[in-house]
């Protein structure tokens, strides 16, 4: 029986207990929750790393040095050079070193994926539309992108099964005299016999966002989509629309993932370099935001 | 004319579609009194042409000029080929009489230039036909213009029409030549999807590309100067075979350092249950708006139902009335149309630079359009 620690933060809410009665091998241990990686319980097989929490390399290097799995599912907070070195560590010490965007695990990209592969044909268009409040926005100043834009660039980057051959990156030209309002970006990809636009903001009011997935291949299309989950509330005026959300059931999914890929003694070493390409691609984006050029990128 | 009489008007070479031709009949200011082509065109066209004619109980003449010019018509409709579309407006212009046609604008630069001088020149009113007045787009306008949303900064569009158009890419047999596009359009006007018929093949962008940026005309008013784009021939072997998308992605780059984006794509039938989905996104300086053009629609469904039956129906539209209203008004008022001649030139030109832009694999300057040499009354 694996026991998991979690280390997270507040922008995170599960319920833990409920999340590790549903994992198989493995259960929880919430010991260690707040405690930025720094007190790490003996008996904990593996540690993941969640929420938005800027992380020290330091902190996953002593998880994986004390002889524990590690997951890392925050934002993205380390560059290519980091996710390299701590995956050494990782091979050195014998244990697992898994870089996740826990957004994979909602049910309805499950769903999507579980469709491409099978029944949508190639994918010819990923598009994605994710709108947030100006309070929710965290520009990684390594990557100098916010963060939900890179773990959207990673979604595309999974969901086409392939790297883009170009990237076009545009930011709205007047934010500058909307401040303090976020944002405004859009990420064009060019793939082999494909395409993908990610549309993001940061400039909504306070309050809810808006997220948007559709997914068309040449056999078939998902759309995934807020628009088509709201529910409608009446308390007089104009009715407001209250998303039905996904719950917190992905990640489970993505710790069982976890799990089952340590008991069979996979190598995860794979999601880092996924990770690493992702990041190639956003620095594109930033070249491209600057030069207001394409960038060709030359064949994996 | 006084502003309650009716128009006559002239439908030249009513090829593919019927749809303006009806539209515009859909409203009691405008009467169809004669079909009018060429007399060279093909058989298969005077054949279409005398249907149309027969089942309106007017005339069809094998003469554009005579039918322009003994009928005492004030307005010509034109729904051709789209090669030969500038053609026939030019020289329903020059004959003074005002020009309501089908999409696109033309397919060539110098076409589209030529007509906008002619309309100017002969002081006629112009029509691109459009989907302007649906109402979950005008339903868009008013949410901006009572500024719900702040000034837009971004606009987004998915046109996906889940249309197919012949076989599936990839069938084609070894061996076998490639699919002509001609004569497929041709045998596609049994279910009105010959938008595209003519000699010449053209992608999703050329064919339908003006309704979405006329929705982004109408809401922004704001002229594209910049676009990159991508296309791929991802559904049909049609458009694979002669070498056009049926695919496009667009960023789009506008005046007052506005951004959007462009998807548009005849994605075929399987790919959505009701003909496709069309949405539009806007983001403005105070929030932001999610439009399903569609809307409002009705859910259908009953035993046996056809596959290729929409499950949901768009009901309560208005558009064809609406658009001959809008035009009915800007002869009355010498004004513009809600879609005129510059208007639909600037969208040629921006679909002319993100075909560019698809070439080169790097973001293109929009060509500017003629300027306008007067300024009418805004309607």
């Amino acid at each position: 029986m694996l026991t998991i620690c979690v280390v997270t933060d507040n922008t995170v809410h599960a319920d833990w207990q409920a999340i590790s009665a549903r994992l198989r091998g493995a259960t929880i241990d919430e010991s260690a929750k707040a405690s930025r990686g720094d007190k790490l319980p003996e008996a904990c097989h593996s540690v993941v790393f969640l929420g938005s929490q800027a992380l020290e390399k330091m902190a996953i290097e002593r998880a994986l040095g004390a002889g524990k799995h590690v997951v890392l599912a925050t934002e993205p907070c380390f560059s290519s050079e980091v996710l390299q070195v701590v995956s050494g560590v990782a091979q050195k010490n014998g244990v697992q070193f898994a870089v996740v965007n826990p957004d994979r695990y909602l049910p309805s990209r499950q769903l999507i994926k579980q469709q491409i592969d099978g029944k949508f044909g190639d994918v010819g268009l990923v598009r994605i539309h994710r709108w947030e409040s100006v309070a929710a926005e965290a520009t990684l100043p390594h990557l100098g992108l916010p963060a939900p834009l890179v773990r959207d660039i990673e979604q595309v980057l999974w969901l086409a099964g392939k790297p883009p051959t170009v990237v076009y990156a545009r930011e709205h030209a007047a934010q500058e005299s909307l401040s303090p309002r976020g944002r405004f970006l859009q990420i064009h990809l060019g793939f082999s016999g494909g395409m993908a636009l990610i549309d993001y903001t940061a400039g909504l009011p306070a309050g809810a966002g808006y997220n948007s997935l559709s997914v068309i291949g040449s056999t078939g299309a998902a759309y995934g989509d807020d628009h088509q989950n709201m529910q409608l509330l009446y308390r007089g005026g104009a009715p407001q629309a209250l998303r039905t959300g996904e719950g917190t059931r992905h990640l489970a999914a993505m710790l069982q993932e976890f799990v089952d890929a340590v008991a069979t003694r996979q190598d995860l070493s794979a999601t880092v370099t996924a990770w690493r390409r992702v990041l190639t691609v956003v620095d594109d984006a930033r070249q491209s935001l600057v030069t207001h050029r394409a960038i060709h990128r030359e064949a994996e | 004319m006084a502003r309650s009489g009716v128009f006559r008007c002239a439908v030249l070479s009513v090829v593919k579609h019927d749809y303006v031709a009806r539209g515009m009949a859909s409203h009691p200011r405008f009467e169809l009194v004669v079909v009018g082509d060429d007399p060279q065109v093909p058989d298969w066209a005077h054949e279409r042409n005398q249907q149309f004619a027969d089942a309106h109980s007017i005339p069809y003449i094998r003469d554009i000029d005579h039918a322009l010019r003994e009928f005492d018509v004030q307005v010509a409709i034109v729904s051709s080929e789209a090669e030969r579309h500038c053609d026939l407006s030019i020289r329903a212009a020059l004959a003074g009489k005002h020009v309501v046609q089908d999409k696109p604008l033309a397919t060539q630069r110098g076409e589209s230039d030529r007509l906008v001088t002619a309309i100017e020149q002969s002081r006629v009113k112009f029509l691109m036909w459009n989907r302007n007045f649906l109402p979950a787009v005008l339903h868009a306008r008013e949410q901006m213009t009572s500024g719900a949303i702040g000034r837009p900064c971004a606009v987004h569009i998915d046109f996906y029409f889940a249309k197919d158009a012949g076989p599936a890419r990839g069938t084609r047999q070894p061996g076998y030549p490639p699919l002509d596009w001609h004569s497929f359009q041709i045998s596609a006007h049994v279910d009105g999807s010959d938008g595209g018929v003519g000699h010449e093949p053209m992608g999703e962008l050329a064919i339908e590309g003006i309704y979405p940026l006329g929705y982004l005309q109408m809401l922004t008013g704001a002229r594209v100067r910049r676009v990159f784009a991508r296309s791929a021939a991802c559904f049909h072997q049609l458009y694979a075979d002669n070498r056009v998308e049926d695919l496009a992605s667009v960023t789009l780059e506008m005046e007052g350092g506005m951004i959007g984006s462009l998807v548009i794509g005849r994605i075929g039938a399987a790919s959505h249950p009701s003909g496709g989905e069309i949405k539009l996104h806007v983001l403005g300086t105070e929030g932001g708006l999610v439009v399903g053009e569609s809307r409002p629609e009705v859910g259908v469904n009953y035993r046996n139902q056809p596959a290729r039956e929409a499950r949901q129906r768009r009901v309560a539209g208005d558009n064809d009335y609406l658009l001959a209203e809008n035009f009915a008004h800007a002869i009355d008022t010498d004004g513009e149309t809600i879609l005129g001649a510059h208007a639909s030139h600037a969208i040629f030109a921006t679909v002319e630079a993100a075909l560019e832009s698809c070439r080169t694999g790097q973001p293109v300057e929009v060509r500017p359009s003629p300027r306008p040499q007067s300024t009418g009354t805004t309607l």
